[in-house]
């Protein structure tokens, strides 16, 4: 399938915060687990889970600072992923029109993102070490997202 | 003997003057861990013995080897240049004949220019006041300690002043060579041994006047010899053989003591090496287990990655396509007119809907071509219909996806279960092992050490058969021998009795009869103080441990091999008793021994228990403290306090201490406690309880 073309959104921004605290420590570009052994091998795939669980959880929350080069380009993203993302932007802006702006589209995946890596964080907070494991983290909040 | 006061002067923990009355009856001391309990138990072995127990050293000392240091150290600071302090023990105490006594031990240290001179043994001073007359009668010195020796025998002293935390002594004491020393003291052996003394005196001279008379007629002399003779090499074979059984005993027993020591070491690597290996088993299976879990993770990340990001998602994919209907239905999502197929139309100048030819700049060409929008919503609408064919196809999928994550979840939650549990397990082991683990370190262990000693254990059991088998074929032997002398003393006296010297075979045969009854006599008197302390150990036994459900045998007091030990109801020696039993054994046959004492001797020895009841716990400790209680005509029991101190709750439900409270046997009780707020200037201070 071809890309899926937002004009304006060859970049995705993300947080300061979460670039430090959730990129650096799950991906494994930038230190994170190997490759191999890592959920997320990229850092596309954090932001795509991280907007979906943004987007279940109706959580967006803007970006307070953002971290100042934008690490993950739209292009990098699955074909698939992208338009799930898209699909759910939609589905959550109520509006198709929004089409006619992927700004629009890519600050609402953007704002998801971060809201999903803060509650991917309060979870980690309880627990530090669960770092070593963020399968048994990600499990629970599946687990809890399932529930509500 | 009945111990009226004891007065404590700067004698190790306690400093100035601390006072401690006692009845008739029991009296309980108590306190917590360093108070003081068993420097008091010292008091009295110090005043009566001139010995403490280094705990440090682990064995009793004299004065001699304490030195300075049985000085109160506060009492030692605080004195002036020239200044002497005194560490003194006054036990004052009734006898049997009701005299009063005083008995007054003390040592002195003097500090000169900033140093200490220090005698080399104690001062000893017993003044007995005669009951009848008033008369005071002092003595001094060694005829102070041999007067004290007589009313409190030392071989009896480890039965009187018991102290129940050093158990493998005590078993030591009731098993060993000490055993057959207390029984002497006890029995009072050496007034028959003098009596056998003189009857084997007078029936050998009878003999020698017989082998003179018989002399006369030199065949029957000559038959005669032969006959002593081979009765003089019996009775060297008899007392070889009786020197042999005396080692084998005396070897048996240094045995048995290490092995005792070695059973106990290896008992506790045992249990050691049993749990590192259980911990090393709990580790292999958490490995494998969180290896079994990595697995299942790893092949199942797309699991809750890519699958979730649908199977989460469902209820927004499908507000998405209600969303899409919704549009869809208002008209919102116009069926398209693509640019493609306009621009395909102008290429092919002709309209593709009705099929008519639009030459360039015809009006049907230019109606098509004003449909060229550089706006249209073209690619917008093909996304939001690729989209919606998407979603559509999702939620067929998603149902299996659910099912997948779910499947997942439960083996990496079982999993989870699992190696939690094998951790719980590790953490439970891990404080056994604390609690096991002895003096050694666990960087001292090694499978090598466990094994050597295993094998010195096994030889040493080995050798212990091999002693007990040998000391059963040397007392046979000698009953043999015996048998053999007999005979050959009944040979003799036919011939004696054949011959003329009829007044020298009748003397000859009426000390040979003295002779045989005193040791018969001796014998079954042993017998019968034997029977007697077996009796009542096992009186105490019964009791102390009739709480306890389960059997616990009965005592057997075995003189031929000098132990105590339980049988069966056949008479089977039971082995391997747990340690309450144990305790329970001793603390009966000390019991047994004092109380036969007393009735044989009318000789009342107050019992004084260190942490008597220390290796038992629960009801068993209690019972124990009780029937102590119940059995001494006097006994000072020094314990430790389980109620903590400032504690109400703990104070007012504590079991000893409600025994203190509403017994009424007990007259007296007390609380040592410590006071100080340098370790160098604490020191044992008494309150009085009851």
């Amino acid at each position: 399938m071809a890309d899926i073309k937002i004009e304006g959104t060859a970049f995705l921004n993300i947080d300061e915060y979460h670039y430090e605290h959730s990129y650096k420590r799950l991906c494994p570009s930038l230190g994170g687990k190997l490759e191999k052994d890592a959920l997320f091998p990229t850092m596309a795939h954090l932001l795509v889970w991280s907007a979906v669980l943004g987007y279940i959880n109706k959580c967006p929350n803007p970006i307070a600072k953002r971290y100042p080069s934008p690490p993950v380009r739209w292009q990098f993203i699955k074909p698939d992923h992208q338009m799930v993302l898209v699909m759910l932007a939609l589905e959550s802006e109520n509006d198709f029109d929004v089409l006619k702006s992927p700004e629009k589209i890519k600050n609402s995946i953007e704002m998801h993102s971060n809201g999903g890596l803060d509650l991917m964080q309060k979870t980690l907070a309880l627990n530090p070490l669960s770092y070593q494991n963020i399968e048994s983290v990600i499990n629970e909040i599946i687990q809890r997202t399932k529930k509500g | 003997m009945l111990f009226e006061t004891i007065t404590i002067n700067n004698f190790l923990s306690y400093n100035g003057t601390c006072d401690l009355s006692f009845d008739t009856g029991p009296t309980i001391v108590i306190g917590q861990n360093n108070t003081g309990k068993s420097k008091l138990f010292d008091a009295f072995n110090w005043v009566l013995f001139d010995q403490a127990y280094h705990t440090e050293d682990e064995k009793w000392m004299s004065t001699a080897d304490w030195g300075i240091a049985l000085v109160n150290s506060q009492a030692r600071e605080e004195a002036i240049d020239g200044g002497v302090v005194s560490a003194e023990v006054t036990l004052s105490f009734i006898d049997e004949e009701n005299n009063h006594c005083i008995l007054s031990r003390n040592f002195d240290v003097t500090k000169e220019h900033g140093k200490w001179s220090v005698d080399d043994k104690s001062e000893i001073f017993l003044q007995i006041k005669n009951a009848i007359t008033g008369d005071c009668e002092d003595f001094t010195d060694v005829n102070a300690e041999n007067k004290i020796r007589l009313l409190f025998p030392t071989n009896l002293s480890r039965y009187f002043l018991f102290q129940g935390e050093t158990i493998s002594q005590l078993m030591s004491l009731s098993n060993k060579g000490a055993f057959r020393n207390a029984l002497k003291d006890l029995s009072r052996i050496e007034v028959f041994d003098l009596a056998k003394e003189y009857a084997d005196k007078t029936m050998k001279r009878c003999k020698v006047d017989l082998d003179k008379k018989l002399s006369l007629n030199l065949r029957l002399q000559a038959q005669l010899n032969q006959i002593n003779q081979q009765i003089e090499d019996l009775k060297k074979e008899v007392d070889r053989k009786n020197k042999i059984l005396d080692e084998l005993i005396k070897n048996r027993d240094a045995n048995k003591n290490i092995l005792a020591t070695k059973q106990n070491e290896l008992s506790t690597i045992r249990e050691y090496a049993d749990l590192l290996k259980e911990i090393q088993i709990v580790e292999e299976r958490m490995k494998l287990l969180n290896e079994q879990r990595s697995q299942l993770v790893n092949g199942q990340k797309s699991v809750i990655f890519e699958k979730w990001i649908y199977a989460g998602s469902e209820q927004n994919i499908r507000n998405f396509l209600e969303l899409y209907k919704k549009n869809q239905k208002a008209k919102k999502i116009p069926e398209p007119i693509r640019q493609e197929f306009i621009k395909q139309m102008l290429e092919e100048k002709r309209c593709l809907v009705c099929l008519s030819d639009a030459p360039v700049n015809s009006e049907r060409y230019n109606n098509i071509n004003k449909l060229i929008d550089a706006n249209a919503l073209d690619e917008e609408l093909a996304l939001l219909n690729t989209i919606s064919y998407r979603a559509d196809s999702l939620l067929k999928d998603v149902g299996s996806i659910r099912g997948e994550i779910s499947n997942y979840q439960k083996a990496v939650a079982e999993l989870d279960q699992k190696i939690l549990q094998q951790s719980l397990d590790k953490k439970a082991k891990e404080l056994q092992l604390k609690q096991v683990q002895p003096k050694q370190a666990p960087v001292d262990f090694d499978s090598n050490k466990f094994a050597e000693l295993k094998r010195t254990v096994d030889k040493l059991g080995t050798d212990s058969v091999r002693y007990e088998l040998e000391i059963s074929r040397t007392k046979s032997d000698i009953d043999v021998i015996k048998r053999d002398l007999v005979l050959k003393n009944s040979e003799y006296d036919k011939l004696a009795q054949g011959s003329t010297a009829i007044e020298e075979t009748k003397r000859w045969e009426l000390s040979q009869a003295v002779s045989q009854n005193v040791h018969k006599f001796y014998d079954s008197f042993f017998q019968h103080l034997i029977d007697e302390i077996q009796t009542e150990a096992n009186k105490y036994y019964k009791k102390m441990t009739e709480l306890n459900p389960a059997l616990s045998g009965n005592v057997r007091v075995d003189c031929d091999i000098s132990e105590v030990y339980t049988v069966d109801e056949d008479g089977n020696r039971l082995d391997n008793i747990n340690q309450a039993n144990k305790v329970s054994l001793q603390i009966a046959f000390i019991a047994a021994v004092l109380s036969v004492s007393n009735s044989f001797w009318e000789m009342y020895f107050p019992f004084i228990a260190d942490a008597p009841t220390s290796a038992l716990g629960g009801n068993n400790k209690i019972q124990a403290i009780k029937t102590i209680m119940d059995i001494f005509k006097q006994s000072i029991i020094i314990i430790k306090d389980d109620a903590i101190s400032n504690d109400k709750n703990s104070t007012k439900n504590d079991e000893l201490r409600n025994i203190v409270k509403t017994d009424e046997d007990i007259k007296n009780a007390y609380e040592l406690y410590m006071t100080g707020e340098k370790l160098a200037s604490q020191h044992t201070l008494i309150r009085r309880l009851k």
